[in-house]
């Protein structure tokens, strides 16, 4: 959403806020139940028009974020990729370096290589 | 030849240390936002099914007509399906930005370096078995097994060290934005836990409270008792503000590690703030304001 649209949109949502709470004080409810019924109805149907529309301005800035965040995934995305391989390289060294032991420790013995001098 | 080596090595490795100690902590909060936020977002939506609920009960009496009822709580329904929608987006999207968090924790934190010193060291002593010469080789006065035993972690933290840089560089400007916009989040967040829950609050003063003290009459028994405590209740949602600066430090610490700065906001405090933002959450939800209307 446009910046000046955002800012149009918090205003707009701050009024019907007011309007929203204005329904909750004792003095508006006790002067709003002295009026005829036809009156009443109405100020029940705009009650409802304002709460609706700050729960719509809500979800539009609530769904612009969702779409944002997701904008932004792929690369977070690729990062988590890095991070796994990166940790996936630690894990591979140490199996190799666990192998070459292992098959010393069994293969050396077995063949009769011990006591041999090293080529270097 | 060893302790030279250490010498030489000494300052890279400690300054090695301390950046995988900064990656460690800015992962550490990043986790704790991560799993806070999204006890943030379900206490938003109840917070607004509350308000929603105790305005269509307040209206009903004046609206008569059945079908037009119908299409104040359908449309009531759909607009409360579609934050729920949109809250689970971005709860996905968090889970997204925790796994990075804990993908940094994990290869900054990990143990590898011990692991594969033991593991080389075990090859060497293997080797040694084999072969007299090689249990004989010395660098300096070490062993080769001792030399490269302790020679391995500082390669190890080379290798972390190196990788993170690599991740962070790749990411830094996604997780800026991203965070970026938790912080245009949270401060929604606020502005529509605090109106919600004031609504909520305030129509069941209304009728529980104020109504009943205008009225002829004797008052409720708990009359008082239940006036302060939605009083306070309402005073209280004032503590959000506050915690709700949780996503913005998170952005400072963030900027610092980017940047190999030392981090202007705290993480201990940044961790107290996320903290506060849990327990308060848990609270609001805990303390639903009753039927209201």
């Amino acid at each position: 959403m446009p910046v000046e649209n955002e800012k149009l949109a918090r205003r707009v949502r701050r009024n019907l806020q007011e309007v929203r709470l204005a329904f909750t004080d004792i003095r508006f409810d006790t002067a709003l139940s002295a009026l005829p019924e036809t009156l009443q109805r109405r100020a029940a149907r705009a009650r409802f028009a304002a709460a609706l529309a700050v729960q719509r301005i809500d979800n539009d800035g609530f769904e612009a974020v969702a779409r944002q965040l997701a904008a932004e995934a792929p690369a977070i995305q690729a990062g988590i990729a890095a991070l796994d391989d990166a940790l996936d390289d630690l894990a591979q060294a140490r199996a190799i370096i666990d192998a070459v032991a292992s098959t010393l420790n069994l293969v050396g013995p077995a063949l009769g290589l011990v006591g041999i001098p090293l080529p270097f | 030849m060893l302790g030279c080596l250490a010498l030489v090595l000494l300052p890279f490795l400690t300054s090695c240390a301390a950046r995988l100690g900064q990656f460690s902590q800015f992962a550490a909060t990043g986790q704790t936002y991560a799993v806070a936020l999204p006890a943030v977002l379900d206490v938003a939506l109840q917070s607004t099914i509350d308000a929603n609920s105790s305005e269509l009960i307040a209206g009903r009496d004046n609206i008569r007509d059945r079908k037009e009822r119908a299409d104040e709580l359908g449309k009531s329904d759909d607009e409360i399906r579609r934050r729920a929608r949109a809250f689970q987006a971005i709860k996905t999207q968090t889970h997204l930005l925790g796994a990075y968090f804990t993908g940094i924790a994990a290869l900054a934190e990990s143990d590898a370096g011990a692991g594969l010193g033991k593991s080389t060291a075990d090859a060497a002593d293997a080797l040694a078995r084999i072969s007299q010469d090689a249990a004989a080789l010395q660098i300096g006065t070490a062993s080769v097994k001792d030399a490269l035993g302790e020679g391995v972690p500082i390669v190890v933290a080379a290798f972390k060290h190196a990788r993170l840089e690599a991740v962070l560089k790749g990411t830094a400007e996604s997780v800026g934005r991203s965070l970026d916009i938790h912080i245009a989040l949270l401060d929604r967040l606020g502005e529509v836990i605090r109106g919600e829950q004031e609504v909520a609050i305030r129509n069941t003063k209304l009728v529980e409270i104020d109504r009943k003290y205008t009225e002829d009459g004797a008052l409720p028994k708990r009359w008082k008792e239940r006036r302060a405590e939605l009083l306070l209740q309402e005073a209280r949602l004032g503590e959000l503000e506050e915690a709700l600066q949780a996503a913005q430090k998170l952005k400072l610490a963030f900027v610092a590690l980017v940047e190999n700065q030392k981090p202007t906001a705290s993480l201990t405090l940044l961790l107290q703030d996320v903290q506060r933002l849990i327990s308060l959450a848990e609270r609001i939800s805990g303390e639903s304001p009753g039927e209201g209307g």
